[in-house]
């Protein structure tokens, strides 16, 4: 008679034999055609995706929040690698991603961008950096608040913005093209998304404040000496 | 409004499945091709494969351990031969149930371990599903695209057959 403990020792050592007659793996090294490494990269981008939404989920996941009006800022731990380099903006259900997809190796540099013009008022009061990631909060003595991270791919590697948001416009900062998420919700901030010149830097600028004038902020952002 | 940023880029951070991805592919090819014969059946069981293994995730623990690298290598397995039967639409699915899978000898002393080995396949895969991997036959219906019907008596089919065989054995 056989019994579940006999089949579970049984296909263990079944397992065994079974890869120790498949070739170590330095000895099948396959190259794989371009259509298959396309299909994989969408399902390695979808995994990517599914696991941020099980992070999401748990908020015990989250490594940093920091509550702002109307807005949160949370920070996970996550990776992404792919052999090109660039940022790419994609629609998840309510949410926008815009996905670092590059060989962090090849970004330089730190991001080092500030703001240089602020509503009156407002003044620094909190500022984070590390590396190719730096984060500023301005406050006003009415408890608003602006905050502008940039962050390069190296560093960060997927920005998701959703929630109250109506549908995405483009604007102008400058000549740059941006999206800017105008809030849904009464004193929710709005959002205003857009890449340096040379796309390797991410800005995300966040405030209940109108439309123009988070343009005009947006406008004086400069790289800091 | 909700703004998340994800961060840090370190292959200690990277997803299971991208982990998965970069250990495996090359050998769940060649495992493919072993059955399929063909280099581009072979990338299409490997995709089909990973498909399935991301829907089963959360059941996969440590990636680099035995018992992943045989849940990976019986997955790709079963697809290759999914693929295999769809070439060859004339054939029974009896007589595809018998194909056999990957060529292995067990040199112990298990009695049982030797018959699965020489199971077919569709039934030695069904069975390291259930008694290596612990999956449970509606587990084993999603990750093998069946019904629940036809995975149990899939499954039932395979103990049976695994009975025959070790009751042969030890007659012998």
């Amino acid at each position: 008679m056989i019994n579940d403990e006999m089949l579970k020792a049984a296909a263990s050592g079944a397992n065994l034999s079974i890869l120790n007659a498949l070739p170590a793996d330095e000895e099948c090294v396959h190259t794989f055609s371009l259509s298959f490494e396309r299909k994989m990269r969408r399902l390695l981008r979808q995994e990517r995706h599914i696991s941020v939404y099980r992070f999401m989920s748990r908020a015990a996941c989250f490594v940093a929040a920091v509550a702002l009006a109307g807005a949160t800022w949370l920070a996970v731990d996550i990776q992404a690698r792919a052999d090109f380099f660039s940022w790419i903006k994609e629609n998840i259900d309510s949410y926008a991603a815009y996905r670092f997809a590059g060989d962090a190796d090849k970004a330089s540099g730190s991001a080092g961008y500030g703001l240089t013009w602020l509503p009156e008022g407002f003044t620094l009061s909190k500022q984070m950096s590390d590396g190719n990631f730096s984060s500023q909060i301005y406050v006003n003595t009415e408890n608003q608040m602006i905050s502008f991270i940039s962050s390069q791919g190296a560093d960060a590697t997927s920005l998701f913005i959703g929630g109250d948001a109506e549908p995405v416009r483009e604007v102008m900062i400058r000549e740059t093209p941006a999206d800017f998420y105008q809030a849904t919700e009464p004193g929710s901030a709005n959002a205003l998304v857009w890449l340096s010149e040379d796309g390797e830097t991410i800005f995300c600028l966040t405030a209940a404040l109108p439309e123009e004038t988070m343009i005009q902020i947006a406008e004086g952002v400069a790289r800091e000496s | 409004m909700m703004v998340y940023l994800q961060m840090l880029d370190t292959p200690e951070e990277r997803s299971k499945f991208e982990q998965l991805y970069r250990m495996y592919s090359s050998l769940m090819f060649y495992v493919a091709n072993e059955v399929l014969h063909n280099e581009q059946d072979a990338e299409d069981a490997v995709h089909q494969a990973f498909l399935k293994i991301a829907d089963h995730m959360e059941k996969i623990g440590d990636p680099a351990c035995p018992k992943t690298r045989g849940f990976i290598v019986t997955v790709v397995e079963n697809k290759a031969i999914d693929l295999y039967r769809k070439h060859k639409r004339n054939q029974t699915v009896e007589l595809n149930d018998l194909l056999p899978g990957i060529p292995a000898v067990y040199e112990g002393e298990n009695t049982l371990a030797a018959c699965i080995l020489k199971l077919p396949a569709r039934y030695r895969e069904v069975i390291l599903l259930r008694y290596h991997q612990g999956y449970s036959v509606k587990e084993m219906a999603s990750l093998l695209g069946l019904s629940f019907a036809a995975a149990s008596k899939l499954d039932q089919r395979a103990k049976n057959r695994l009975r025959d065989l070790y009751e042969k054995e030890e007659t012998l």
